[in-house]
């Protein structure tokens, strides 16, 4: 007894001497009480965002899963497998625990909490002026609007993160805001960004260079408020849409490539067009190009998981530049040529499901034989805002709001005309509308814009319900995709979507 | 074969510290009582700041009734009888470092227009101060027992073992930015008994061994820190990518299963339709519905079986003759289920990969097959009953016969001593499961996660022949 009192004296006494001993001195990493500090930390900080989009996350979300829950399901794109995640999507007999759903869920909101550290870090950073620190918090607001936007627009009610997470033990308690009060924080997110970021980076020699700009925020603040006025929201701010749309043309930062097939090598990207992509290069090449490439062409093989449809391809008429763009019909490898129409096999897909043969993806394809050497990927960025964009944007915006002004139609018909057709002229508001609405699903086929456009214009049921495959589950409150089944296992309060 | 064009290299540095203070006291009268207390302290630099340290105590007495001369008197068959009691805590800090700490971790790959970086900054933590020592309570009552002089011992020892504060990566929702935490959580029972008997015969040169060993395990969720139950998810990077097919609930023992019950594969397509299952097609997989209300969703799954054996047992046995010597270890697991994700992945009629030949037999109008889905059709995409089967198994662990060759033998060779085996591992398994092997486990050796074979290695089967020689 003697002896265990005396040990444990020996123990209180030593205690105190070692508390340094086994303090925790990081050496690997860096913590929130030292990062960021200076610009470049900031740097590498508004860097790591990107990890989300296109990074180590596995199946980063402009890989695989956005153009698997936004592109895939449309009905402009067919999913080749007939069983499997991605059909299940296309198909719409998908359920909450659809893998694609969640994948993208997580990197949204991952990237939203990075941006909220961010927000809630910059303004104390006194090491750093403020002309610097007001770009960077204009980038991270913009990124949380954007994965905000981007979530509200796939799944309707979400949470509506506005702060880091500090605590897990009560933060399971999250609640789905409602769909205006999201739109109105993503818009005052935008007008923000807007104001803090410049037109260009100063070290930057092309507006895009992947980091948010003035002219990306003002962009999606004009696609922000099309949303806002379509069939979902219901309110009316197509003037406010009309408006930001025009900031973005008289800053005359932007310009349409006269060639729309130059668009789309991967030696032009983020040309004078361009207003925001997604960054693809070094060691972080993409892999949405091989996924609308068909397999079985050689040195140009991608892996065949998509394709368009014949039906699609008819819409366009044949004096139309973009159509050979678009679609992929006729690859030459060396001295193989391979058809997409020739039977038996159309090219690529081996074992067709369809009766007529199928066009792939001509927008992706770059064909300068890199594809192979690097694990079939390309150096090709993936398009969030091009020039385009914001002039059928504003020509859809300011119809709605004035009718079809000279400078609606100024907007609509230089797009036309870069596309090689007859310029519009005389129309009624409601010819100009269904004009912009087929301008838009030419112009802009296979960049994840057609699924939302369908929603916003009210008609997304009565078209999906006449495409063959998605007309086999779908149902019109479809319109939004189940909340991930995992979220709502871990946190019941945000309730399922009506009807999954 | 190199298939990178670009390797690039990474470091990493961690430290870890422990620091602990030990004290014991033993005590004996007369050999026949015996006493000992143990109290330590331990450190570990992996816990929050305020939580660092911990103090184990443990005590222990034993009982030698063999040494009490009433009962050598009373039954003199008895050799050895010795009764212990034991209660004592011990501590795990078996986490990573630095679980506490907030981190900002530097090396993302991102583009800045033509030129690519490498040191994007990501966030992989925020700071968990509660972060403490899991502390495990162990209740020990056991007896030792030889007859004969030592011919029959027997062993029994029966264990409660509570630990609390398990150390244990928690999944939060991916909308706080995070897949899960280090933290503390809840408080788990185990109790168990284990027998052994083993006898021993010699006579005119042959001796004879035989043992046998049973124990049993039973472990319950006893809390989870508030929580009726959470749910782990498949790796992300490799099958099985189900969600939430490992459940941890309170009342409920560790390892459950959790997914669908399999009912086979709709006959028709009216069948399919009627079903409120999402998805469902005729000739694929079909779903019961558990809760009744006609419609299948994620109310519906249930625990489909358990990776923890109820029953483990060995037997030995060896005969031993002059210089020849056979030995023989036999041992088994019963009661208990495997997830045979590898057949999950391989029985898709019509798929572009390898198949099991069991995909011949897919549904037809002709062949109403009611346990393979149609061309074309894969299996549902999450843990049904499907891949849940039996793990019991019997395995001959171990044959060794040996032979020490004969001095005079060795001396023609100029070796002092030689001795010869031959010696057989894991050479049969009796087993109604359907893969290679029911033991293997493709998420780990936690208690939560056993029991998943998604195409691993199976045990090796080797057979040893050697020498050993001395000179």
């Amino acid at each position: 007894m003697i002896l265990r009192t005396l040990s444990l004296a020996v123990i209180a006494l030593t205690l105190g001497g070692c508390r340094g001993w086994l303090v925790e001195e990081p050496q690997s990493f860096f913590t929130p009480d030292d990062f960021p500090t200076t610009e470049a930390d900031l740097k590498i900080a508004l860097g790591g965002i990107d990890d989300w989009y296109t990074g180590g996350q596995s199946q980063a979300y402009f890989h695989r899963g956005w153009p698997m829950i936004t592109e895939v399901p449309s009905d402009q794109t067919v999913a080749q497998s007939a069983s499997d995640s991605r059909y299940a999507q296309d198909s719409y007999t998908l359920n909450a625990s659809n893998e694609w759903l969640w994948r993208v869920w997580r990197q949204i909101y991952g990237a939203i909490n990075q941006a909220n550290v961010l927000i809630a870090r910059i303004p104390q950073m006194d090491q750093v002026s403020q002309s610097v620190r007001d770009r960077y918090l204009g980038a991270v607001k913009f990124h949380r609007a954007f994965n905000h936007f981007n979530a509200v627009r796939v799944w309707g009610s979400v949470p509506l993160m506005m702060r880091p997470t500090a605590e897990f033990a009560t933060a399971t308690q999250i609640t789905r805001a409602p769909t205006a009060e999201i739109y109105d924080s993503i818009a005052r997110d935008l007008a923000d960004a807007a104001t803090l970021l410049p037109l260009r980076w100063p070290d930057s020699s092309t507006p895009d260079d992947g980091r948010p700009t003035r002219g990306a925020a003002t962009a999606m603040l004009a696609d922000v408020y099309l949303n806002m006025s379509g069939a979902i929201v219901q309110q009316n701010h197509w003037a406010e849409a009309a408006a930001a749309a025009k900031a973005v043309i008289d800053s005359k930062a932007y310009t349409l490539v006269p060639n729309f097939a130059d668009l789309w090598l991967i030696k032009n990207k983020n040309g004078p067009e361009h207003i925001y992509s997604i960054q693809f290069g070094g060691l972080k090449r993409n892999l949405f190009t091989s996924q609308s490439r068909p397999s079985g062409i050689g040195v140009e093989s991608g892996i065949n998981y998509w394709y368009s449809t014949p039906d699609f391809m008819a819409t366009f008429s044949d004096s139309d530049a973009r159509k050979k763009t678009t679609f992929l019909t006729q690859v030459t490898v060396g001295t193989t040529t391979y058809r997409y129409d020739t039977l038996p096999g159309f090219f690529g897909d081996k074992r067709p499901r369809f009766p007529k043969p199928m066009p792939y993806y001509g927008k992706f394809y770059d064909a300068n034989g890199s594809i192979a050497n690097n694990n079939g990927r390309t150096d090709l960025n993936w398009p969030i805002y091009r020039y385009a964009d914001v002039l059928l944007m504003f020509a859809e915006a300011e119809n709605e709001a004035n009718g079809p002004t000279p400078d609606a139609y100024g907007a609509i018909n230089q797009v036309r005309a870069r596309a090689k057709l007859a310029p519009l002229a005389g129309l009624s508001q409601d010819q100009f509308r269904d004009s912009v609405h087929r301008e838009r699903s030419w112009e802009l086929a296979f960049e994840s814009k057609r699924l939302f456009d369908l929603k916003r214009w009210g008609s997304f049921y009565a078209v999906l319900s006449q495409d063959p495959v998605a007309k086999i589950g779908l149902q019109p409150f479809m319109v939004f995709l189940p909340i991930p089944q995992r979220e709502i296992d871990l946190d019941p309060g945000l309730g399922q979507n009506t009807g999954w | 074969m190199n298939l990178a064009d670009q390797v690039t290299g990474s470091s990493n540095a961690t430290r870890q510290r422990v620091l602990s203070y030990l004290g014991r006291v033993n005590y004996s009268l007369a050999g026949k009582y015996l006493v000992t207390g143990t109290v330590r302290a331990d450190g570990s630099s992996k816990f929050a700041a305020n939580n660092k340290w911990a103090v184990f105590p443990s005590a222990a007495v034993a009982w030698r009734l063999s040494d009490e001369p009433f009962l050598r008197r009373l039954i003199p068959a008895v050799s050895e009888l010795k009764l212990r009691l034991s209660a004592g805590s011990t501590g795990s800090n078996a986490i990573p470092t630095y679980q506490s700490l907030a981190a900002w971790n530097v090396g993302a790959p991102y583009a800045i227009g033509p030129t690519a970086f490498f040191n994007g900054a990501t966030l992989s933590r925020i700071t968990n101060p509660n972060l403490r020592w899991e502390t495990t309570v162990q209740y020990d009552a056991g007896v030792d027992l030889g007859l004969f002089g030592n011919q029959l011992t027997v062993t029994a020892d029966a264990y409660d073992k509570t630990t609390k504060d398990l150390l244990y990566a928690k999944q939060v929702p991916y909308l706080l930015g995070f897949a899960s935490y280090v933290t503390n959580i809840g408080r788990v029972r185990n109790r168990g008994l284990e027998l052994a008997v083993d006898t021993r015969s010699a006579s005119r040169g042959l001796e004879v061994r035989l043992g046998g060993n049973v124990s049993l395990n039973r472990s319950k969720v006893l809390d989870l820190g508030g929580d009726r139950q959470f749910f782990l998810t498949g790796s992300n990077t490799s099958l099985p990518r189900w969600e939430n097919d490992v459940i941890v609930q309170v009342g409920q023992p560790l390892g459950n299963f959790y997914g669908y019950v399999w009912d086979g594969i709709f006959q028709s397509s009216a069948e399919a339709a009627a079903s409120g299952q999402a998805g469902a097609v005729v000739g694929g997989d079909k779903l019961r519905d558990v809760n009744g209300d006609r419609k299948i969703d994620s109310n519906d799954q249930t625990i489909l079986g358990n990776a923890q054996p109820r029953y483990l047992f060995g037997l030995t046995g060896s005969v031993t003759y002059d210089r020849f010597s056979l030995s023989v270890l036999v041992r088994g697991a019963l009661d208990f289920q495997v997830v045979n994700v590898s057949r999950a992945g391989m029985e898709t009629p019509g798929g572009s990969s390898n198949m099991l030949t069991s995909v011949l037999g897919y549904w037809t109008t002709t062949n109403p097959s009611n346990s393979m889905t149609a061309l074309n059709v894969s299996p549902f995409d999450g843990l049904t009953s499907r891949w849940v089967e039996d793990g019991s198994f019997v395995r001959l662990q171990n044959v060794t016969v040996q032979w020490d060759v004969p001095e005079r033998l060795g001396a023609r060779v100029g070796v002092r001593r030689l001795r010869l085996y031959l010696s057989g591992q894991n050479l049969l398994t009796a087993s109604r499961y359907s893969w290679y092997d029911p033991e293997v486990s493709s998420r780990g050796t936690s208690d939560l996660t056993l029991g998943w074979d998604d195409s691993n290695y199976p045990g090796t089967k080797t057979v040893t022949v050697g020498a050993s020689v001395g000179f």
